[in-house]
């Protein structure tokens, strides 16, 4: 079953890349990524390396260098960005790292509300209302005023998104967000993004092929020496690509 | 071996400029903290603030206390004994005069500071260290927020604050205490100090007094933020960087407080 939502292809293209090749990554890559986002899509980064795919995501949040081609955030290419300037654009183009670190120091709820509180996009108040009605589309069912020290891998993941959520980002950017997670919460968040992207767009690396197979609106994979671009993933599980077939039968072993 | 002594020069060249370069670097850093435009935009606000109200109530009001406490020891055991030996040989306005230069001026900055390194400085140092190693400043600045306006100046003002509050108190806790014990246990007219230290005290030297202990505040704040920043990837990192942090403060505000005297009170000379 593909519950692939039609991308909006009217607005402009929050993230565009072309032969785009980070620093220190696969140096055997022959061609780089090109990339062209639209609302409600969700992109999925997939391969073997998991090293190259934080590379990549990580470059196209704006954070890692880049060694060849181009990178256009907001139709501004990312070098001409002034530094002044990515604070906002952060709000609108949220990255989650895998660890999903949230500030060990503030509680669950301060943790969600304070980068709100930060920008100034809202008072206290508003900003907590917010914050639990997130918590409810999240399916949030942890004690959101423990500190991080004392949660469970499931409660920091969705108080990383939340956090993000807040401040009404486009583009989500996440690294892996099942990453120390057990497969029965899995559910939880693949709901969460299917409703979330129909606002947004979701690109993000992983290897929960569930997922990708039910949402994924374009796949890339990431070989050692090309990347390939699936638009679903039965295009994917046709490929004849001897990479990519490998790693489908890793993956029908494992399952 | 040829090797090594051939190094030699731009060994003793490197060394000799470790200690300018990391006070520009510090002094950098500082400016930075306190420059309220920073990236263009001023952004104290409601997160910020909370910062900077949590630094003060750990830096401040938690360390009522013990100051409360060094101050009445020092008093009893420095005011005490300055009143008691100077007037042996000088007269009212010596005592009172050395009152001023030992307990208020340097005895209370030097040993607010001291006790401000080693609580809220070394803290300061393992808080931001540890969110550096667990990434969580980059979590932070992954959501736009800038690390000066909500983690560093926050701090680094509480601190200024912290250390300018705290020292009058302990001043004021020490001479009064000293005081007070002499006149209950040897003569009630010792009293009489308390106001003629207070209308001999002259408004440049306080205005002095303040300006030493803010800009001391702010220096023991942003060398603890600094060296938390240098941790980079292990753990070892952080006991090093913390020490370095309480021993590079502790020379920093004795020098400094030795040239205030020097350029800033030749009067006390």
């Amino acid at each position: 079953m593909n519950m692939n939502l039609a991308p909006n292809t009217h607005s402009p293209a929050a993230i565009v890349a072309k032969q785009l090749v980070p620093v220190q990554s696969n140096n055997n890559i022959q061609s780089g990524l090109s990339l062209q986002t639209a609302k409600g899509e969700i992109i999925c980064f997939m391969g073997i390396d998991r090293k190259v795919l934080d590379q990549y995501i990580r470059t196209l949040a704006g954070i890692h260098p880049i060694e060849s081609g181009t990178l256009e955030i907001f139709q501004q290419p990312v070098e001409e960005i002034p530094a002044k300037a990515w604070s906002s654009i952060r709000t609108k183009l949220a990255y989650i790292s895998r660890d999903a670190p949230l500030l060990s120091v503030l509680n669950g709820l301060n943790n969600v509300i304070f980068p709100a509180l930060y920008h100034g996009t809202l008072e206290r108040h508003a900003a907590i209302k917010k914050a639990l009605a997130i918590f409810t589309e999240l399916e949030y069912s942890g004690n959101n005023l423990d500190l991080p020290a004392f949660m469970e891998p499931i409660d920091k993941v969705q108080l990383a998104i939340a956090r993000a959520i807040m401040l009404d980002p486009t583009v989500l950017l996440l690294d892996d967000p099942w990453y120390s997670l057990d497969p029965h919460d899995y559910s939880k968040l693949n709901d969460f993004f299917y409703q979330w992207v129909k606002n947004g767009t979701i690109i993000m690396t992983t290897s929960n092929i569930s997922f990708v197979r039910k949402y994924a609106t374009k796949i890339y994979f990431i070989g050692h020496q090309e990347i390939f671009e699936f638009s679903s993933w039965p295009t994917m599980c046709h490929s004849e690509v001897e990479e990519v077939r490998h790693y489908l039968r890793q993956y029908s072993e494992s399952s | 071996m040829l090797q090594r002594i051939l190094n030699a020069p731009g060994l003793i060249g490197r060394q000799t400029l470790r200690p300018p370069k990391y006070l520009f670097e510090l002094l950098l850093f500082t400016l930075r903290a306190l420059n309220p435009r920073q990236q263009g935009q001023i952004r104290l606000n409601q997160a910020s603030y909370r910062t900077l109200l949590g630094q003060l109530i750990f830096s401040g009001v938690d360390a009522l206390p013990v100051i409360f406490l060094l101050a009445l020891a020092s008093g009893l055991a420095i005011t005490t004994q300055i009143i008691l030996t100077i007037q042996l040989i000088g007269d009212r306005a010596e005592v009172i005069d050395i009152l001023i230069r030992v307990v208020i001026f340097e005895l209370s900055t030097l040993l607010t500071a001291i006790l401000l390194i080693g609580r809220s400085g070394s803290a300061i140092t393992v808080d931001i260290g540890n969110m550096k190693l667990n990434r969580e400043l980059e979590g932070l600045e992954m959501l736009g927020i800038n690390l000066n306006h909500f983690l560093i100046t926050p701090r680094v003002l509480g601190t200024g604050l912290a250390q300018a509050v705290l020292a009058i108190f302990f001043a004021v806790v020490a001479l009064a205490s000293g005081i007070v014990v002499l006149a209950y246990t040897q003569n009630a007219g010792y009293l009489s100090y308390l106001p003629e230290v207070a209308f001999s005290l002259h408004p440049y030297d306080l205005l002095l007094f303040l300006v030493k202990n803010l800009l001391f505040g702010v220096i023991i704040g942003s060398t603890a933020c600094f060296h938390a920043l240098r941790v980079s990837q292990s753990r070892t990192e952080l006991p090093q960087q913390t020490q370095q942090a309480i021993v590079n403060s502790l020379t920093i505000v004795f020098v400094l407080n030795a040239l205030f005297i020097v350029f800033m009170q030749p009067s006390l000379l």
